[in-house]
């Protein structure tokens, strides 16, 4: 049974357009003309209890509108949404209490006040008991290493603290389902590294069910077996991460370093070949020519210092797939 | 009602930080105190030049409870205004951190007028000791003075509390007007100006024209200011109270539902901006 099940869900938006300048401006105080933006259009997905689903796709894609609309916040145009046997906009002060949601660009602690005490408005406002609440918050202080920033006001945390602690509050009344957007944005390294640490442990040891909105390819090769692609409102892609890199990137590239000069332009099994200085790279194809055929060739034909086999990493693969899809 | 104690939460922790800006509380203070002055000289110059004949009194109203009026205003108007609105919350609209309000299992209507009745209690409770002391020591006729009798006291204090309610739900509907960003801004402030024309914050309701005051007593805004500071003076003996009340809870029931219909209407067409 799925906990979230999403049917034919549209959206539409109504975007007020006027005239550039002042002469527009008065214009429009008169005629408005607006223009329907399709959000999302058609889209249906499922989602079982304990999976950790990456959501990607460009800017405006409507990545965060799917979020809203699974966490109740935007109701559809369109189409059918279940998220744990509920309607999430119909039945939305149930619904919310068994989720947490984390935006990346938003922050949900209060601002002026020390972060225990938005830690402890929220048990109150999610209900949760005293003792449960005390045992969850001692494991999420460990966890997420936050004992030394209780006392200190939300607003003087520096971002990567404060997204720690935005997490222990998404997760303060033990939620099954977490929807995260972007929450690395802007996270220095040391930081993302343990948030996505954490992400995996709540995963795999609490089965929590996660999807991940993100633009840092990073986190969804680290942490997600499933990917979700949409475009224009529309799912483009519904998979495995290896079956979107073998569909998009199925080349291999070798980059090998000569030893002494090398004057071939062309090599038997590669796709395209360069040689710049001292450095050959060579394309290929590992589903037409393997590997081994290909290196063999390369150190046949030139003299060879040092060898790696690389793939090209997601972020361009994912730029290719916006490419040809024309995104 | 099941989000009493989140309500209660957030109350407590709306008086925690409003309290601690100590800086905007003194400057809100003086600006009371000035704004209170400029308001009880206008309202003596009326009362000394207009009306010769009535012989400093106006409707009912003797100049010396139209002076306390005023001041009252000024001491109540942190906890009473209708056109001082939570800024975080107007934030949160235009931002669309509403949003991440409605990931809360709170109803947004309760949340927020438990938040709005907190955010003017904090700087309220600051304010009414020093504005209170500054104005029953002016001399005469500038001073404020003592209530009418204990039970003018008691039972305006009660409506007072009343009018609390009464001016959040008021306020509430502002906010609902805001929600609408695409068109909600201009309505809104000329509603808020209309909350505080009409609640007698500018002018005693007694004051104005005859044939107005069945409507000016009757309407929803009455019971915000003007009711129970009439009480407090004693153009309206302790006994009507309870004639006060009834005005002030049916209009707050009316508020209420019509407030929190139209939220939930504007959740159904609400636009998240950005992201």
């Amino acid at each position: 049974m799925s906990q979230i099940i999403l049917d034919s869900v549209g959206k539409t938006f109504k975007v007020a357009e006027r005239p550039p300048g002042l002469f527009g401006a008065m214009r429009g105080a008169f005629v408005r003309k607006h223009r329907e933006v399709k959000a999302l259009d058609d889209i249906s997905f499922r989602i079982n209890a304990g999976e950790l689903v990456g959501y990607i796709g460009p800017n405006g894609a409507g990545k965060s509108t799917t979020v809203k609309i699974m966490s109740g916040i935007l109701v559809p145009d369109r189409g059918q949404c279940e998220i744990m046997g509920r309607i999430p906009w119909r039945q939305r002060v149930a619904h919310v209490a068994q989720i947490g949601v984390v935006f990346g660009q938003r922050s949900q602690l209060w601002w002026d006040v020390p972060v225990i005490d938005s830690f402890e408005l929220l048990r109150d406002i999610y209900r949760v008991k005293e003792q449960a609440y005390s045992k969850r918050l001692a494991e999420l202080i460990d966890v997420l290493d936050i004992a030394s920033l209780l006392n200190t006001p939300v607003r003087q945390l520096s971002l990567g603290q404060r997204m720690r602690c935005e997490l222990a509050a998404a997760l303060i009344h033990n939620p099954g389902i977490l929807f995260l957007d972007e929450p690395t944005i802007g996270l220095d390294a040391v930081s993302k590294l343990a948030l996505r640490s954490f992400l995996k442990d709540m995963n795999t040891r609490h089965g929590v069910t996660m999807i991940l909105t993100t633009h840092d390819m990073a986190d969804i090769e680290t942490l997600c077996q499933r990917v979700m692609v949409i475009g224009r409102g529309r799912l483009l892609f519904d998979g495995h991460l290896d079956t979107l890199k073998r569909q998009y990137t199925p080349e291999r590239r070798i980059r090998a370093k000569l030893a002494g000069h090398c004057g071939i332009d062309s090599l038997p099994g590669a796709d395209s070949i360069e040689i710049k200085d001292n450095e050959v790279i060579v394309y290929f194809n590992p589903e037409r020519v393997p590997a081994q055929e290909v290196i063999a060739s390369l150190a046949a034909a030139c003299p060879l210092l040092d060898l790696v086999v690389e793939t090209p990493n997601v972020d361009e693969m994912i730029a290719r797939m916006y490419r040809e899809l024309s995104l | 009602m099941s989000s009493l104690r989140a309500s209660w939460g957030i109350l407590r922790m709306q008086l925690v930080s409003k309290v601690q800006y100590r800086a905007a509380a003194w400057a809100g203070m003086t600006t009371n105190a000035f704004w209170g002055f400029v308001h009880v000289i206008i309202i003596l110059t009326f009362y000394r030049f207009g009306q010769q004949s009535n012989a400093g009194t106006s409707a009912g109203m003797s100049m010396v409870q139209a002076v306390s009026y005023v001041w009252l205003v000024q001491v109540l108007i942190t906890l009473l205004s209708g056109t001082i609105l939570d800024n975080e919350i107007r934030e949160k609209i235009r931002s669309g951190d509403v949003g991440l309000e409605l990931c809360r299992p709170l109803d947004l209507y309760a949340h927020w007028f438990a938040r709005t009745a907190a955010t003017r209690l904090g700087p309220f409770l600051l304010n009414v000791v020093p504005i209170t002391a500054v104005a029953m020591l002016l001399p005469e006729p500038y001073r404020l003075q003592p209530p009418a009798s204990l039970a003018a006291l008691l039972s305006s204090m009660v409506a007072v509390m009343m009018g609390l309610l009464l001016c959040c739900a008021s306020v509430g509907m502002a906010y609902v007007l805001l929600m609408r960003v695409q068109w909600g801004e201009g309505p809104m402030s000329i509603f808020t100006v209309l909350i505080d024309i009409l609640s007698g914050a500018y002018l005693p309701l007694q004051l104005w024209p005859g044939w107005a005051q069945r409507f000016l007593m009757l309407q929803p805004f009455a019971g915000i200011y003007d009711l129970p500071l009439r009480l407090y003076v004693g153009t309206l003996a302790p006994s009507t109270v309870w004639q006060v009340l009834l005005i002030q809870a049916g209009w707050l029931v009316v508020l209420v539902a019509v407030g929190w219909l139209a939220m939930r209407r504007a959740l159904t067409h609400m636009v998240i901006q950005g992201g």
